[in-house]
């Protein structure tokens, strides 16, 4: 549950927030550096206009005209400035801002606007103005923040603006000198900010786009914030429901498995997958497909291992009468005979039931009831009765069990399994020997080794032995009453309990059969 | 009264024995087989009737006195354990039911719903006229001790178990027990206390030899747990003794006195 959607949600949130972060910065960027080139011919007309103005003033009426001029500039759009001649000295006896004296000198060999930002301060610009007469004035000026930050023209800061333009082209009739727009110039030399560390050579031209997000965050955090949340909400939002929409269906197809896997054949999820038409409805449908295929595989499987069983063995059962008959009505000198004719009925017979033994394991059609059982009277019952035909070679089975156990599966199954193991190992003991059965408790689970004192097999053949019909040596195996299955039908019993089994050759002589099972069965094989 | 009714019909049982052969029905749809059977069965001295189906085969058996009836778990039509319900909801006359070698299942159910033993198909006809003998050698004991009267009554803590009856009271209460349970809870009460094999107890109430991975009688002993409590005073009332066999716990000292008696009796 966690994982696909969580995946699916985190993913596509994180995504979505970048895509949205990307563009709320190049927006802002973008529209600050549009702003730019938007206000700078703006804030040279009016730094010449009002230039002019000043310089009119100055030359007709002097100093102290100058200095009323600027005042009432001062006064009324709230924008201090300075005008210099070429010989960059003040005209109208104010003192200059820090720096200003700088930007003077620049303006004055700069066809352009010369920008100066003053950390959190009001920014300076300054222009030379040629008078038609051919004098060289430089007008230094400190604008407002809104104004140079223009993208956002609004309030006190739109009006301001606008005085600036417009107040004083109405305030002077006087014709105007432009900065000579068409002289070809590098770039602005504005030497930047101070506080963002930024490189700052008189060749820096443009600030990188962070740069202007960072004057923003400053200029108006909340804004900045609102936008990016609104982004990171809405992108969760949406991800939530594309989560939910894609993982909700996997859920329904997961638990269904589980369904079928744990034995339930009719379960379908059509229904639960309702009207969509997508990869995932379809992925649906072909589970709907693929279960009633497996369900009717399976019925017709068990219904053929049923009917083979009956069939198979009702003429045996036939026989074996007819063979009883026959001895009842022949000579001593067809008993020999007669009783080859029933070992070998009885070791067909043998046969027949595990080969449907191993078949209903191998399909899956032998019902896995789980119960818990006691792991160590079940082997004990086992050995006992395995020691109550090994005394007919004089042979003995013991079994010791460390500790109790107790484990949840199908107890026929077990039986089956550990039977076939202590009678093999019974079979092949040698006359006069044991064959130990010892349970253990090892990694949470439980190892149960049983030991022979027989030959032992090859070890390139420790292996094909659990294989089904795989035989050893096979006069001697067909002899002692195999049918070359039991170990095969021991092997998938056990790993149907999530189990597995191993043989290998004991030092001293004799085989080592090692069936190791889990605690707990293989999860989510429910009944 | 059921239990006169069922005296009268197992001494007729006897008188049947004595005056002629054991009639056996043998419902199976092999009908070959059954001829074959038959034809066995008759050279070792019983009567064979044959039914192929399994409601015929159960209406057959209850409207006719059979030593045994032989019955097949695959039948067509209603099966071999419905059958068997059917003819242990009015007769108790012994079942053998024969069920598919290596089917668990098959075997525990028939056991429990009071078939008397069983036999894996296919098999061989030694052994089934070894296990019919078994049974009629035991049903004609019982009828023999319901013959006696007054029936002996076997008291054990809170059992009483009425030979004679062949009725077993827990707390007073009735507990209906097919024929081998109750064979086998007599055997374990006569030996209250003590071990019992499960070799002597394979050969006193099946009346064969033990074999090797032969699990009726624990089938019959799960049975009786289920029937009469798994525990009786804080002890385990049947307990298993690993690699031997079973033992009836013997009850507390104030009981005892009447527990000896019925284990003297036995």
């Amino acid at each position: 549950m966690r994982n696909l959607y969580f995946k699916i949600f985190i993913w596509f949130w994180l995504a979505m927030a970048l895509v949205g972060t990307a563009f709320v910065v190049s927006t802002v960027s973008t529209q600050t550096g549009e702003a730019e080139s938007r206000w700078r011919p703006l804030v040279a007309q009016g730094l010449a206009i009002n230039g002019q103005a000043a310089i009119d003033a100055y030359e007709r009426d002097g100093r102290e005209a100058l200095a009323a001029h600027l005042e009432r500039i001062e006064r009324r759009i709230d924008m201090r400035a300075w005008l210099l001649d070429d010989q960059l000295q003040e005209l109208s006896g104010r003192e200059l801002p820090d720096g200003g004296q700088e930007l003077a000198r620049e303006a004055a060999s700069s066809v352009e606007l010369v920008v100066r930002v003053i950390e959190q301060g009001p920014r300076l610009v300054a222009s030379r103005i040629i008078t038609p007469e051919g004098r060289q004035y430089v007008m230094l000026a400190e604008i407002v923040r809104a104004l140079y930050w223009g993208g956002r023209p609004r309030d006190r800061a739109d009006n301001r603006y606008r005085g600036f333009v417009e107040g004083q082209t109405a305030g002077q009739g006087d014709e105007a000198a432009l900065p000579d727009a068409g002289a070809a110039s590098a770039a602005d030399r504005g030497g930047l900010d101070r506080r963002g560390g930024l490189p700052r050579g008189p060749r820096e031209a443009r600030p990188p786009a962070w740069y202007w997000v960072w004057l923003s965050l400053i200029d108006d955090p909340g804004e900045l914030a609102f936008r990016l949340l609104a982004v990171f909400l809405t992108a969760g939002l949406v991800c939530y429901g594309l989560a939910r929409y894609l993982t909700a269906p996997v859920l329904r197809l997961r638990d269904a498995t589980n369904r079928l896997a744990g034995g339930d054949l009719a379960v379908r999820v059509g229904p639960a997958v309702g009207n969509r038409k997508d990869e995932l409805a379809q992925l649906g449908h072909d589970f709907d497909l693929m279960a009633a295929r497996i369900e009717s595989l399976l019925t017709t499987q068990r219904q053929l291992l049923s009917d083979v069983s009956h069939e198979l063995r009702s003429p045996l059962a036939r026989l074996n009468v007819a063979l009883a008959l026959a001895r009842q009505r022949s000579g001593p000198e067809a008993a020999a005979p007669l009783d080859r004719i029933e070992a070998e009925a009885e070791q067909l017979n043998a046969l027949i039931g595990r080969v449907l033994e191993l078949a209903r394991l191998e399909s899956g059609a032998a019902e896995a009831e789980r119960i818990p059982v006691d792991l160590g009277r079940l082997i004990d019952d086992i050995a006992a009765d395995a020691d109550f035909e090994a005394r007919a070679k004089d042979c003995t089975v013991t079994f010791s069990a460390a500790e109790p156990c107790r484990l949840l599966g199908s107890e026929p199954l077990l039986r089956s399994a550990f039977e076939n193991v202590i009678r093999n190992a019974v079979r092949y003991t040698a006359r006069g020997t044991g064959v130990d059965i010892e349970m253990a408790r090892a990694d949470g689970g439980v190892v149960v080794t049983v030991r022979d004192h027989g030959p032992g097999v090859a070890d390139e053949h420790l292996d094909d032995m659990f294989e089904p019909f795989y035989r050893l040596a096979d006069a001697r195996d067909r002899e002692s009453g195999g049918t070359g299955l039991g170990l095969a039908i021991t092997r998938r019993a056990i790993r149907l309990h999530g189990g597995d089994v191993k043989a290998a050759n004991a030092a001293d002589g004799g085989l080592i059969v090692e069936l190791r099972l889990p605690p707990e069965p293989p999860a989510d094989r429910r009944p | 009264m059921a239990a006169v009714s069922e005296h009268d019909q197992l001494k007729r049982i006897v008188r049947d024995i004595e005056t002629s052969t054991d009639k056996i029905l043998v419902i199976d749809d092999d009908v070959e087989l059954c001829n074959l059977v038959g034809e066995y069965l008759e050279s070792e001295g019983f009567a064979i009737e044959a039914e192929s189906s399994g409601d015929h085969g159960a209406d057959r058996a209850l409207a006719n006195d059979y030593s045994l009836v032989i019955l097949d778990v695959m039948l067509p039509g209603i099966n071999g354990f419905e059958a068997l319900r059917r003819i242990r909801s009015k007769s108790n006359v012994p079942v053998l039911m024969l069920t598919a070698r290596g089917d668990d299942v098959d075997r525990i159910v028939g056991l429990e719903i009071g078939a008397d033993d069983y036999l894996p198909k296919p098999f061989n006809p030694r052994e089934l006229v070894a296990r019919i003998h078994a049974i009629l050698r035991r049903s004609r004991a019982r009828a023999d001790a319901g013959a006696d009267p007054p029936g002996e009554k076997i008291a054990v803590g809170d059992v009483v178990l009425d030979a004679g009856s062949r009725a077993v009271t827990r707390d007073g209460l009735p507990v209906r027990l097919t024929a081998m349970e109750f064979d086998v809870l007599e055997v374990l009460l006569r030996h209250t206390g003590r071990v019992m094999s499960r070799e002597s107890l394979v050969e006193q109430v099946l009346g064969r030899k033990y074999s090797p991975y032969d699990r009726s009688i624990d089938v019959h002993v799960s049975n009786l747990r289920k029937k009469l409590g798994h525990q009786v005073g804080g002890m385990e009332r049947i307990r298993s003794i690993r690699q031997v066999g079973y033992l009836y716990a013997l009850p507390r000292s104030d009981e005892t006195d009447r527990g000896d008696a019925g284990g003297a009796g036995g």
